[in-house]
């Protein structure tokens, strides 16, 4: 099981790590840990706008979406890669207190 | 104390329990045999079959008993498929039918050469209500021979538009197959179907599947006996089981509307008290759905872990979260409306005469749903997130 990397020492993907943007490594962790562990991030890190979670659990493909919604978020998408699934959010500042 | 609040497979209704055990003495023999223990077998099986029927509001010889429901719906699929094989092989339904529609009919399609034997899953919205639209337009692509769709959702509650969606059907002439596993003796019975499937089960009656096929409906199984079951099963039913069916048929019907009633202000209460829960999604139509089912997912809460906590504190409850489920994937009818698969809780509520408690047990869940929500996430030290 992987740890939530924190978004300065989280690996490299697309555009790379700023203060805005993450990757977070959910592999391997069944919901519903990776929706946990991707609410923590946004929690623990208010500037964040993007982030980019990496899983293999099926449920994610259901789950990042409707927490987005319930959270106000946007989703933006997934793609799969090899063995895992990229899902992509758009933090929305206040998000829970925006959430409709 | 148990309080059991999935009644999706049994217990009995204590009358069918009894006739069950009565006809393990009155109705072993084989209905086919000649002599006279068979003979009254037969006469039991008849009489079995005209209650089932004259519920159903169907004639005799249109309904016939297979092992269990989901064996029945796939035979009745199956048979519309077989008896139109020259005209297409497709199959249309809804996202959120039973595995034995869409696992088979991705089977079939995943056979074969592309595009030959295709299934149209037609979307649901978020309350699981097939997308009447898109369910039009998929009924009128060439090679599309039949439509599965359920009268209520098992699992959420929501009913379909059955007259719509078969009125949609007819320009192309594709038989409706209707799945009431969930609906039959909680419901008014479906009128609008080509095909119609139940099981016992869902009216306090042990696992019997029921295939109706309306006179005049192009249906045919190439395995079909025409002596056994009118050439919609290769085995004659177990008389007993049969028996037990048509009793619990019985039972129910006498107050039915009154059951109905009562599981339906009751689902309302839970309804009611899960929407106070923090961050808790109340899944299925709030209005148009079956009275005794009801089901809810809570943001952060692991499936596993929530039917655990109210299984120690004496609550049996279903879920439809990946992890209680043998496949690790989660319940594709809460994946394809579109909400959150993770801590789902779902109660299908026991008719009142199987479980005269009933109400005490849902006004004592209603007492445990947030503190038992809170505990659980407690411990995964997400409350607040």
């Amino acid at each position: 099981m992987s740890r939530s990397p924190e978004p300065a020492d989280a690996g490299s993907v697309g555009t790379g790590e700023t203060d805005r943007e993450t990757v977070l490594d959910a592999r391997g962790l069944r919901c519903p840990l990776p929706v946990i562990r991707l609410a923590r991030l946004v929690s623990d890190h208010p500037a964040l706008q993007e982030v980019t979670v990496l899983t293999t659990d099926p449920a994610t493909a259901y789950d990042i979406p409707a927490w987005c919604r319930m959270r106000g978020h946007d989703y933006l998408g997934s793609r799969d890669c090899d063995g895992h699934t990229e899902h992509r959010v758009a933090v929305r500042p206040n998000g829970p207190a925006g959430a409709p | 104390m148990r309080r059991m609040l999935d009644a999706a497979s049994g217990p009995l209704h204590p009358v069918a329990r009894e006739t069950l055990l009565a006809a393990l003495d009155a109705g072993w023999a084989d209905p086919a045999r000649l002599y006279a223990e068979a003979r009254a077998a037969r006469a039991l099986l008849d009489r079995a079959r005209e209650v089932i029927a004259d519920g159903l509001g169907v004639r005799p010889g249109e309904v016939s008993l297979l092992p269990s429901g989901p064996t029945a719906l796939s035979r009745a699929v199956d048979g519309v498929l077989h008896a139109a094989r020259r005209r297409g092989a497709g199959t249309v339904a809804s996202a959120v039918e039973h595995s034995a529609v869409l696992v088979e009919g991705r089977a079939r399609a995943s056979m074969g050469t592309a595009g030959e034997a295709p299934l149209a899953e037609v979307p649901v919205d978020s309350v699981g209500r097939v997308d009447l639209t898109a369910w039009g337009e998929a009924v009128t692509r060439p090679g599309m021979v039949v439509a599965a769709l359920q009268s209520a959702n098992g699992e959420v509650g929501t009913r379909q538009p059955l007259a719509a969606a078969r009125e949609l059907c007819s320009p192309s002439g594709i038989p409706l197959v209707v799945d009431a596993m969930a609906s039959l003796g909680r419901d008014d019975v479906p009128t609008d179907f080509d095909v119609l499937v139940g099981d016992g089960r869902s009216w306090g009656g042990p696992p019997l599947g029921v295939l109706v096929v309306r006179e005049g409906v192009r249906w045919h199984w190439p395995g079909a006996r025409a002596d056994v079951e009118h050439g919609r099963h290769d085995v004659t039913p177990w008389v007993p089981l049969a028996l037990a069916a048509a009793e619990a048929w019985q039972q129910t019907q006498a107050g039915r509307a009154k059951e109905a009633d009562g599981a339906r202000e009751l689902v309302t209460r839970v309804r009611a008290a899960a929407a106070l829960i923090p961050d808790t999604e109340v899944v299925g139509d709030a209005v148009d759905r079956l009275p005794h089912v009801v089901t809810f997912s809570s943001l952060y809460v692991d499936g596993e872990a929530v039917v655990d906590a109210f299984d120690r504190a004496g609550f049996a409850v279903a879920s439809g979260s990946a992890c209680t489920s043998s496949t690790l994937e989660p319940s594709h009818v809460l994946a394809a409306m579109g909400v959150l698969t993770h801590g789902n809780v779902r109660l299908v509520l026991p008719l009142e005469a199987v479980r005269p408690g009933r109400a005490d047990d849902v006004a004592a869940f209603v007492e445990a749903m947030a503190p038992t929500v809170h505990a659980v996430r407690s411990r995964a030290g997400v409350n607040g997130l």
